[in-house]
């Protein structure tokens, strides 16, 4: 009774398909977030934009984890939008550093679309927003 | 990290960072990724071989971040920055627990799925610490 009763509290979107993506996200953020942490306190200087870049996208995944794993249609609202803001990121910064490389001196989590993560960074939020668009409403489905 | 994978080298050339120590966590890594990819693909629950193969790298990735404690602890140091080196070891040897623990939640072949998942984020931060260590594509001080 009890266990039924948590499971409906349970997000629907962490079942399934989505504790994988949610564990992608996981982490990055560990990733974004300790790279970008490390890139500023020890070399901002280095190249700036990048490593700002770098702490904009560790934001936006620490966003757009925790409404992943927080039920509820509110926190899905906010995960549509974090991971939208997420994928416009990834295809901006990438184009970015492509025509101007000069200006990335170091490289950033996003940078020629997340090269140095596998394309992980490219592919994740294509992922998280077909996730979120079946998994929509307030029943947990399978 | 854009030469993680050693895409900066010329096709042929060794990949010299990768010592014994590093090439068996990769090897394990992967290998175990494998298997819970394969066993996820066929709809398996996380299981004995699943389960078993993530406990097994949990222990080798362990021993890898002995392996550099001792290495430091006898006057050995690392060209990149050691605490990088740091901080991939400790979220390395994080993972395959992490990963079970979620497994034991998700009793459906996306749980196998999320051991694969952490197998190769593991495997791949075992070659990175090995960069780290040898100095590979470490960003300029």
């Amino acid at each position: 009774m009890s266990e039924a009763k948590a499971a409906d509290r349970l997000s629907a979107r962490t079942t399934g398909p989505g504790r994988v993506i949610l564990a992608l996200y996981v982490v990055f953020v560990i990733g974004a977030t300790s790279r970008a942490a490390a890139q500023i306190l020890t070399r901002f200087d280095a190249a700036p934009l990048a490593y700002s870049l770098s702490a904009v996208a560790a934001a936006i995944y620490i966003v757009a984890t925790v409404a992943l794993a927080v039920p509820g249609e509110r926190a899905w609202r906010v995960s549509v939008a974090a991971i939208s803001v997420e994928l416009a990121g990834v295809l901006v910064v990438g184009t970015w550093s492509v025509l101007r490389p000069e200006q990335f001196a170091d490289a950033s989590v996003w940078s020629h679309y997340g090269r140095g993560y596998l394309f992980i960074p490219l592919v994740l939020p294509v992922l998280g927003l077909w996730w979120l668009a079946r998994s929509r409403g307030p029943r947990p489905r399978r | 990290m854009t030469a993680s994978v050693g895409r900066a080298q010329a096709p042929g050339a060794t990949v010299d960072y990768l010592d014994g120590w590093a090439t068996a966590a990769l090897s394990v890594g992967l290998l175990v990724a494998a298997l819970c990819l394969v066993a996820g693909l066929r709809g398996r629950p996380p299981g004995r071989w699943t389960v078993g193969a993530s406990v097994i790298l949990q222990v080798v990735l362990l021993a890898y971040l002995v392996r550099y404690l001792v290495a430091m602890a006898t006057g050995s140091s690392p060209v990149g920055p050691a605490w990088e080196l740091w901080a991939y070891l400790v979220t390395v040897a994080v993972l395959p627990a992490l990963g079970l623990a979620w497994a034991r939640e998700e009793h459906s072949r996306w749980g196998t799925l999320v051991l694969a998942v952490m197998a190769v984020v593991a495997a791949v931060m075992c070659g990175r610490v090995a960069q780290i260590w040898y100095g590979v594509g470490v960003a300029p001080a």
